[in-house]
């Protein structure tokens, strides 16, 4: 695997474990952080950003859930949820780094209550938000589109070059999808092909499916998501496809129904990544783990167990989530032109395996004296680490060798951390000197996981 | 009115010759200081003072108050250098709404006084920019002021505060007064040489080419430090590759440095009596000075003044030459009879009588003045024909990179006076001194952006602030975020993923960790299946420069080149790169950068609100012509709707099932 992707990982891993506390506010946002107090009708959270805190005040009219020391209590329910509202990307999301995408999140799957919401408001709270703009919508530019481009969205002719410039969807694919600031923009320009094609199915047909790709994947509105899929199924009920359905089981199950959510997979063949990731996500291992065996009979063997081992480390099954990994590597690489799409799915599977011996089952405790030394890169180049531990304790760590210049405060900062935590977990990046903390945690932690003494 | 300040309150009485009444300054002292520190002017006895100083040496002795402010000059000198101007030791603050600004808070917390305090009391250096570039300058001010106060204390600037001066009073203890072969005894014709020197610059100034920067006092120290202790300090402090690499330049700047102090092998503080330009405007403005040295005629002829004066101020008939003379009094404390005395210029109280023993005085001469007003202009000429900045005919991808903030390329030139402090103040050494490639002699040592070794920080405006010229205006961190400082461009033919060899998004993560979020991805080489859907994951994401976000701050080019090019050796070259140039970057002589931003904005916005308009979409969130059924009408046992009764029939491209099994 390169290794230049690691530092992207970390992020998942280190920070959740920071603070016990969380925050979810009715717009969706979750905030982990730590709860400061709940009273004079207002939550204030404190959350660390990069070394210091800040502290942010949320009336309880915002709050829908507070998690302080492992208890939920909800605040707001969500169906008393003002029907504007409107879903925003966590705040610690990044736009969508390559490295970023691979792994699944450790975010805990999204706890559904037992007081959530009913089926019934959650519909009607469907109905409603659709039909309503999101209160972004008039404070956001329509994206700057390439005049050249088709409006009818037809399918492009078979085996033509991909053309962002004429075809909407290579356009939206290749353009909008990557960049998160040209989601919303993204967003009106679909309403606004909607419009022109009013009268055309097959382009109302494709536009409604990238709304709710937009809704659902990038902006995470479920409901408006949810809008557009069910939008999708009343008028072109026959082209809705497995992928279609997925989504919209996500958008149920993010809105609080996992029985609507369990209902719509239940139609699908479960033959699909989708599915199977799914089923991880709602906590419900054997399920997944059954529709990874059907994918891998299916002929897609790879991504099922690809797919089968993100569902096991994303519920922190570690072990079963290796042996998964291992299956995809031990498979055969087929001939001809899927091999390179295989490969891919291999390199994502050993990034993986790596990920969790470093990060996830590294156990200072467990590591033997000794001095270990590895490497990575940092901002300017390679960052040599030598590490000595002596009775389960890191004693000492130093750089022996590096280019660093621009980033210099993380340096002593990073190094006092780790050897203060015993660990390369809850290292608080040092703000703004993020690449070098990352290279030296990185190579902290692949020096320290060949000592690990067999349990 | 005496301002004599040297010795006499410390000194032992003398029979034949009794001391004057001191003077006011002295008389205020004498009340602070212990008696038994002072001489015993009844019995004649030296006092502890005395004898301490008589330790330190002869100039110290005769002239104390000289010495010590010369000292405390030189440490503040030092310390706006070496401390206010790097390092810096504030630390990033959490701050997720605002634009970090941690840089420049550090400087503000430090800079208690100017940093570039002695470069703008350089009179020169304000006087020559302002006539090179036609302009006011805020410094001169300062220039006016120095100028003011040294018609109180003529050249007192060179006696008392120039740091140079002192640089070279150590070079010529430490070394000049031990070599003795270089010595010249007699006067020659550069004894005028700083008058032709200062007249050649000004003529070349008015012709709107700065020569200055060579030769005036401060900047030359300033740079001196910068190529010589300033790697130092670097590599003390941090570590020794974080030194950038030299070029001729560097070394051309070290040779002048070493002949200025080398100077002193031929006569003490050679380079500040006969050669410096600066020193040369005071002498000039002694035409107005208030007060002088002189002597009155008790003086025995006793040589004792001409030996230990250090600007060769004293005819050989023991009066003044005041021009030359700083006050720096010490000849006041080694004259034995008390003769000499500083006060008003009209005081003609029993002086002595003048050209006896006869001066012989080295007249100016107007050939020196021709010679330098026609090498003042041919520099200008040859400047600008063979080794000049040759604007305007250059290719974009030669210009160099300016600070930010920077005039105008020809107004820049004309006001840079190359001291280098705005390289020594920035915190990575993104601005390193131009050689002799790009511009010739007209750039040489002007600052330049060198984006491959390190980007402009975001936090930071300190070279605006340091600079004493105004070639970069003094912008503040609510502007410094808006100025471009050039354009980036991404290579398509090396770039990894344009060249389908590899994701890298190096230079994107840069910009958006930096706050500017100015390249954003394109999805390119993305493979189809049979049915002409795109592939998941298939392709590389490579970056694409905003023309309208980007600042040109090079962090970008930074990480491609240390990493892509040294580190992992896969471009010969960074892939993405700055350019400045006409459209790619802001060089305004005034007004507002962030109000520039905002215009061009509003452009924008009014351009696609009118093509929007055109192609006759609403642009309103109408959702009129779908299906308004309820979700309600549920029949289902399962809660679901009945349209998604049906569902899970079609097919899906992306996630294809073979066929059979």
């Amino acid at each position: 695997m390169a290794l230049s992707s690691l530092p992207g990982l970390i992020f998942l891993f280190v920070v959740p474990s920071l603070h016990a506390d969380l925050l979810e506010l009715l717009n969706g946002q979750r905030l982990n952080g730590e709860v400061v107090s709940e009273s004079g009708g207002q939550v204030v959270i404190r959350i660390s950003v990069g070394q210091g805190n800040v502290e942010m005040r949320y009336p309880f009219t915002k709050v829908h859930a507070v998690t302080v020391k492992g208890v939920r209590k909800i605040v707001t329910a969500k169906d008393e949820q003002p029907v504007s509202s409107t879903s925003e990307k966590r705040p610690d999301s990044k736009p969508t780094p390559e490295s970023q995408r691979s792994p699944p999140s450790t975010e805990p799957p999204s706890p559904v209550t037992r007081t959530g919401p009913s089926t019934k408001d959650i519909l009607k709270g469907i109905d409603q938000s659709g039909q309503t703009q999101p209160d972004w919508w008039d404070g956001v530019q329509m994206v700057d589109y390439p005049k050249s481009l088709d409006m009818q969205f037809p399918e492009p002719p078979k085996g033509s070059p991909w053309n962002t410039n004429q075809n909407i969807g290579q356009y939206m694919w290749s353009v909008i999808n990557e960049n998160e600031s040209r989601w919303k923009g993204g967003a009106k320009f679909m309403m606004h092909v909607m419009d022109v094609n009013k009268s055309n199915p097959e382009g109302l047909s494709k536009a409604m499916d990238q709304m709710a790709h937009i809704y659902t994947d990038l902006l995470e509105d479920y409901e408006r998501g949810a809008f557009w899929l069910q939008q999708k199924a009343k008028k072109f009920g026959g082209s809705f496809t497995t992928g279609n359905a997925v989504k919209l089981a996500n958008c149920y199950y993010r809105l609080g129904s996992r029985s609507l959510a369990e209902a719509v997979l239940r139609k699908t063949d479960n033959r699909s990544q989708g599915v199977i990731k799914l089923w991880g996500d709602m906590g419900n291992l054997t399920k997944a783990l059954e529709a990874a065996a059907r994918l891998a009979s299916g002929g897609q063997p790879h991504n099922a167990y690809m797919a089968a081992g993100d569902a096991c480390r994303s519920n922190g099954e570690f072990q079963k989530a290796i042996t998964h990994y291992q299956k995809v590597l031990e498979l055969e690489v087929p001939e001809g032109n899927q091999a390179k799409r295989v490969n891919q799915v291999r390199d994502r599977a050993q990034a993986s395996l790596d990920a969790i011996k470093l990060f996830e089952t590294l156990d200072v405790a467990l590591v033997a004296d000794g001095t270990y030394q590895s490497s990575s890169i940092g901002y300017s180049g390679q960052v040599n680490v030598q590490v000595i531990v002596s009775n389960a304790k890191i004693t000492n760590l130093r750089l022996t060798q590096h280019q660093e210049k621009q980033y210099y405060s993380s340096i002593v900062d990073t190094t006092r951390q780790i050897i203060a935590k015993n660990s390369v977990k809850g290292v608080d990046a040092t703000a703004a000197a993020t690449l070098t903390s990352e290279a030296i945690i990185n190579a902290t932690a692949k020096a320290l996981s060949p000592g690990m003494k067999k349990q | 009115m005496r301002l004599d300040i040297f010795l006499p309150f410390l000194r032992k009485a003398h029979k034949k010759f009794p001391l004057k009444e001191p003077g006011l300054p002295i008389r205020v002292v004498t009340n602070f200081v212990p008696r038994s520190l002072l001489s015993d002017h009844e019995k004649p006895k030296a006092g502890t003072l005395r004898r301490l100083l008589k330790k330190i040496g002869p100039s110290w002795l005769s002239s104390p108050v000289r010495r010590i402010i010369q000292t405390i000059c030189f440490l503040l000198f030092l310390v706006f250098f070496f401390h206010t101007c790097w390092p810096y030791t504030a630390r990033p603050v959490p701050n997720p709404n605002g634009w970090p600004s941690h840089y420049a808070d550090d400087l503000l917390q430090k800079e208690w006084v100017q940093a570039e305090l002695f470069l703008i009391i350089d009179p020169l250096v304000s006087i020559s920019t302002a006539i090179a570039a036609k302009t006011w300058i805020w410094s001169l001010w300062w220039a006016i002021w120095i100028v003011g106060v040294c018609v109180f204390i003529p050249r007192g600037f060179c006696g008392y505060l120039c740091p140079l001066g002192t640089l070279i009073d150590m070079f010529d203890w430490a070394i000049g007064k031990r070599v003795d072969r270089f010595k010249i005894e007699k006067d020659g014709w550069w004894v005028h040489l700083k008058y032709y020197i200062l007249f050649g610059c000004l003529v070349a100034s008015l012709c709107g080419v700065l020569l200055t920067g060579f030769v005036a006092a401060i900047p030359i120290i300033t740079r001196g430090m910068l190529m010589t202790l300033a790697p130092l300090q670097l590599g003390l402090a941090r570590e020794w590759h974080q030194i950038p690499a030299i070029n001729a330049g560097h070394i051309f700047s070290l040779v002048l440095f070493f002949a200025v102090l080398g100077l002193g092998l031929l006569r003490k503080r050679f380079w500040c009596r006969y050669v410096c330009p600066s020193g040369a405007v005071f002498s000039v403005f002694n035409f107005f000075r208030a007060s002088e040295r002189k002597v009155e005629s008790t003086c025995i002829n006793c040589n004792k003044c001409i030996e230990i004066c250090p600007f060769d101020a004293i005819k050989a008939d023991f009066t003044t030459r005041t021009a030359d003379c700083t006050l720096c009094q010490t000849c006041g404390g080694v004259c034995p009879t008390h003769a000499i005395k500083f006060v008003n210029r009209g005081d003609k109280i029993d002086l002595k009588i003048e050209n006896d023993p006869p001066t012989n005085e080295t007249p100016l001469s107007r050939r020196g003045f021709f010679g330098a007003a026609a090498s003042g202009s041919a520099l200008f000429a040859g400047i600008n024909r063979l080794s000049g900045a040759n604007l305007g005919a250059v290719g974009y991808r030669n210009l160099p990179v300016r600070p930010p903030g920077s005039v105008p390329e020809k107004e820049f030139l004309q006001l840079c006076i190359r001291c280098g402090k705005c390289m020594k103040a920035c915190p990575n050494d993104v601005l390193q001194p131009m050689g002799f490639k790009k511009q010739g002699l007209e750039g040489l040592w002007t600052p330049e952006v060198v984006a491959n070794w390190a980007g402009c920080e975001p936090s930071c405006n300190i070279c605006t602030q340091v600079c004493p010229t105004a070639a970069i205006r003094p912008i503040p961190m609510e502007e410094k975020r808006f100025v471009r400082l050039g354009l980036a461009e991404v290579n398509k033919q090396t770039c990894l993923p344009y060249a389908g060899k590899e994701a890298c998004q190096l230079c994107v993560d840069e910009c958006a960790s930096a706050g500017y979020h100015a390249i954003e991805f394109e999805r390119v080489h993305v493979e189809v299946d049979e049915g002409g859907a795109p592939l998941e994951d298939s392709g590389f994401v490579a970056p694409v420069v905003l023309a309208d976000k980007c600042v040109g701050c090079g962090l970008c080019q930074t990480r491609c080149h240390v990493i892509n090019v040294k580190e992992k050796k896969k471009l010969t070259w960074t892939a993405v790169e700055i350019f400045a140039g006409e459209g790619r970057e802001d060089r305004l002589m005034n007004g507002s950068y962030k109000a520039l931003r905002e215009k061009e904005r509003h452009q924008r916005k009014a351009e696609m609100n009118k093509r929007q308009q055109e192609s006759g979409a609403s642009g309103t969130y109408n959702v009129d012509f779908l299906d308004d059924s309820k979700n309600e009408e549920t029949s289902n046992a399962d809660g679901l709707p009945d349209f998604l009764k049906d569902i899970g029939g079609g097919s899906d491209n992306s996630e294809a099932l073979p066929e059979g099994e």
